[in-house]
């Protein structure tokens, strides 16, 4: 359909059955005026009936067309006193007859358009529901591909950092493969064991430090092994015990060096922990 | 997208990668083992104006060592000797290497002393104890003891058992001119006296839960009889005197009651429980076999006794309000004898033989595991400390009975005392001083 016609489809057939409306009422009103003064006693009421269509009919025909479905309800009417000109020009019977017919004819055609405007409107609402769906699609489709461009953009600026990123990863896993040459090659486990038998020979179990007995102790050294710091965390041990193992790790001081200085720790963690 | 997963993927694998780099940067290491070498101590002579008589800081010091838990700073060894906390410098105990640091003084106080100590954490500075106990004129030796109690507990956890006493069998003199004394002496061997001396045998003392009584066995008149003297007033009763063997006394740990080994009345050795108010009797075991060395458990339900009835010395447990047969607990070696169960009842100090050898072991009574303690040839007699903590037992040195302490843990060892003659039969007093 032409898109002028759909888009003003409404006021156009509201404006054609307006006219066609108001040139009926006019052709009533001349052969209205032309027919002699026959009154019936039903007359008045059909003259008082009478020019109700055609009054009525043309804001029914205006409200037609801009009205959607609930107008309807409010147009049906019109029609039905249409019959009323058939009895209201009380003169000579065809010719009433006539005009009757001519105004059914009338509001025939204005309920038919009416009709065709409601079709229309119909189709209008779904073509706009299709049009918003279309239109909805177009733009979800534009933010996604906005997104992938500013992805994508986002991904170029990023690659100088990102370079940048991956050359100090790459500088740290070659010094934790060192290292992890170190560890795997078992000096790690060495160190670890080094340690272990150095404190264990420092610390004087009291007897109360039996197997159950779990001490967490956080120390620190520097390089060169000397204790800094020892932070007793966790213990389930007595008083005697815990004062056993802050001696202990300070008496194990200077701690011993890592057989590979890339395995130095400042920080140790000691799980005292008897086992007999 | 795959371009997106690929970015997400490496994103996220160097999250992972980084939070482990950093774990790594703590080495932990599990402790397992400790040492039970001697804790470096300096006991510092104590400051004393012209008073007579105690090293205080003498008798701390060998108190210390002689648990095997110690070792105590030479005297010359030490820069400075100080008296009291103004003006000390720990640091410099620090650099002769010592953990812990006593200081402390003997004033008069009325007709006998106070003593004052206090006991420093050289290596963390801290401020352990400061106490101030009351002596009597003769009694500097019991206040010193009980320095070295505060100490012990302070730096090990677990009370010590010097403030203590020992008793134990003294023989002297030749076969057919020997001497038996029963003794009582402090824990460390000093202050002994005899309160019973006989030409005829004296066996198997035993203190009563009180401290204030001792029972034995006397052969004071070829027969064999249990008595049960007070210490203070030294008044004794002959509380078993039956026909055959009146043998092992052993107070129950309400001190109304004796566990005794009797032959009577068929001559069979048999363990009994004799009500010391009453005299009523009570029969424990019955069985042809040889029931002897009774020792009650600290809840006084139930007693440890010796029986050849499996044709081998092994040690048993009788429920005494059950009925039940005896169930028994070693089954390590042939022979398993004279059991003293440990204060908190987990543990059986006993007799075994060993490699050949008579020798000192302790048994945990739920697990059913032994360990040798001992490393002589004819140990016996073992008695606990109150604290649980050390073994007391006679030994042959040079065939000389001597008396040995061992740690329960078996880590250390001392002698005790060096008294004329044989020692046999100690037994290691209740924490309760008689006065």
């Amino acid at each position: 359909m032409n898109p002028f016609l759909r888009e003003h489809a409404g006021p156009l057939v509201g404006s054609t059955t307006l006219h066609i409306a108001l040139v009926a009422a006019a052709i009533l009103a001349t052969w209205w005026q032309f027919t002699p003064k026959v009154t019936p006693p039903a007359a008045i009421q059909a003259y008082l009936a009478a020019p109700a269509p055609v009054h009525r009919a043309p804001p029914a025909a205006e409200t037609a067309a801009p009205a959607p479905p609930p107008a309807v309800a409010a147009i049906q009417p019109p029609p039905q006193p249409a019959p009323p000109p058939v009895a209201a020009p009380a003169k000579p019977d065809p010719e009433i007859a006539l005009r009757a017919e001519a105004a059914r004819l009338a509001a025939d055609r204005a309920a038919a358009q009416k009709r065709a405007a409601e079709d229309a409107e119909r189709a209008r609402a779904e073509a706009r529901r299709q049009a918003e769906a279309t239109l909805a699609e177009r733009r979800a489709d534009e933010a996604r591909r906005k997104a992938a461009a500013a992805a994508e953009a986002a991904k170029r600026a990023d690659d100088a950092q990102r370079a940048q990123r991956e050359s100090d990863l790459a500088k740290q896993l070659a010094a934790e493969d060192h290292r992890r040459g170190a560890e795997d090659s078992g000096l790690q486990a060495r160190y670890a064991s080094e340690l272990q038998a150095a404190i264990e020979r420092a610390w004087n179990r009291p007897p109360t430090a039996r197997p159950g007995l779990k001490c967490t102790v956080l120390v620190s050294q520097v390089p060169g092994g000397t204790v800094t710091d020892v932070r007793l965390g966790e213990c389930n041990g007595d008083a005697a015990v815990r004062q056993s193992i802050i001696i202990a790790v300070h008496n194990a001081s200077p701690l011993p060096a890592p057989p590979d200085p890339s395995l130095f720790e400042r920080n140790l963690k000691l799980v005292f922990a008897p086992d007999d | 997208m795959t371009d997106l997963l690929r970015r997400f993927g490496l994103a996220f694998a160097a999250s992972l990668l980084l939070p482990l780099a950093a774990a790594h940067a703590q080495l932990t290491v599990q402790i397992t083992r400790g040492v039970t070498t001697p804790i470096p101590v300096a006991v510092v002579p104590f400051g004393a104006d012209g008073l007579p008589g105690v090293d205080v800081a003498a008798v701390i010091n060998a108190d210390l060592e002689r648990s095997g838990r110690f070792a105590g700073l030479p005297r010359a060894a030490m820069l400075q000797h100080p008296t009291s906390s103004v003006g000390l410098d720990l640091s410099q105990w620090r650099l002769v290497k010592t953990d812990f640091l006593v200081i402390g003084r003997v004033l008069p106080d009325g007709a006998g002393y106070r003593v004052e100590f206090e006991l420093f954490n050289v290596v963390t500075g801290e401020h352990l104890l400061g106490f101030a106990l009351p002596a009597a004129a003769g009694g500097l030796r019991l206040a010193a003891h009980r320095a070295a109690d505060m100490i012990y507990e302070k730096i090990l956890g677990v009370p010590g058992a010097f403030a203590t006493r020992i008793a134990y069998v003294n023989v002297q003199g030749a076969p057919g001119n020997r001497r038996w004394r029963l003794v009582v002496a402090d824990a460390d061997g000093e202050n002994a006296q005899a309160v019973l001396e006989s030409h005829e045998p004296i066996m198997s003392p035993a203190w009563s839960p009180d401290g204030a009584r001792l029972a034995y066995v006397s052969f004071e008149g070829q027969l064999s009889a249990v008595y049960v003297q007070t210490l203070a007033t030294s008044a004794r009763e002959r509380v078993s005197a039956h026909a055959g063997i009146n043998g092992a006394p052993a107070f129950s740990p309400d001190g109304r009651r004796l566990a005794l080994a009797l032959s009577q009345p068929d001559g069979n050795v048999d363990v009994f429980v004799l009500d010391l108010a009453s005299h009523g009797l009570t029969r424990i075991t019955d069985d042809p076999a040889i029931d002897t060395e009774p020792c009650w458990s600290p809840d006084g339900r139930s007693l440890y006794f010796t029986s050849d009835r499996a044709g081998r010395p092994q040690i048993y447990r009788i429920q005494l309000d059950r009925g039940e047969r005896p169930t028994r607990l070693t089954f390590d070696g042939p022979y398993n004898a004279r059991p003293r169960v440990s204060p908190d009842g987990k543990t059986l100090a006993l007799v075994t033989l060993d490699q050949g050898a008579y020798r000192i072991a302790a048994l945990d009574i739920a697990s059913g595991r032994s360990r040798v303690l001992s490393s002589g040839h004819l140990d016996e007699g073992p008695t606990f400390a109150p604290n649980g903590q050390t073994v007391l037992f006679a030994s042959k040195d040079g065939g000389r009975g001597v008396l040995e302490t061992v740690a329960v843990d078996g880590s250390v060892s001392s002698r005790i005392s060096a008294a004329e003659g044989d020692v046999r039969e100690p037994a290691w007093s209740p924490r309760v001083l008689a006065p």
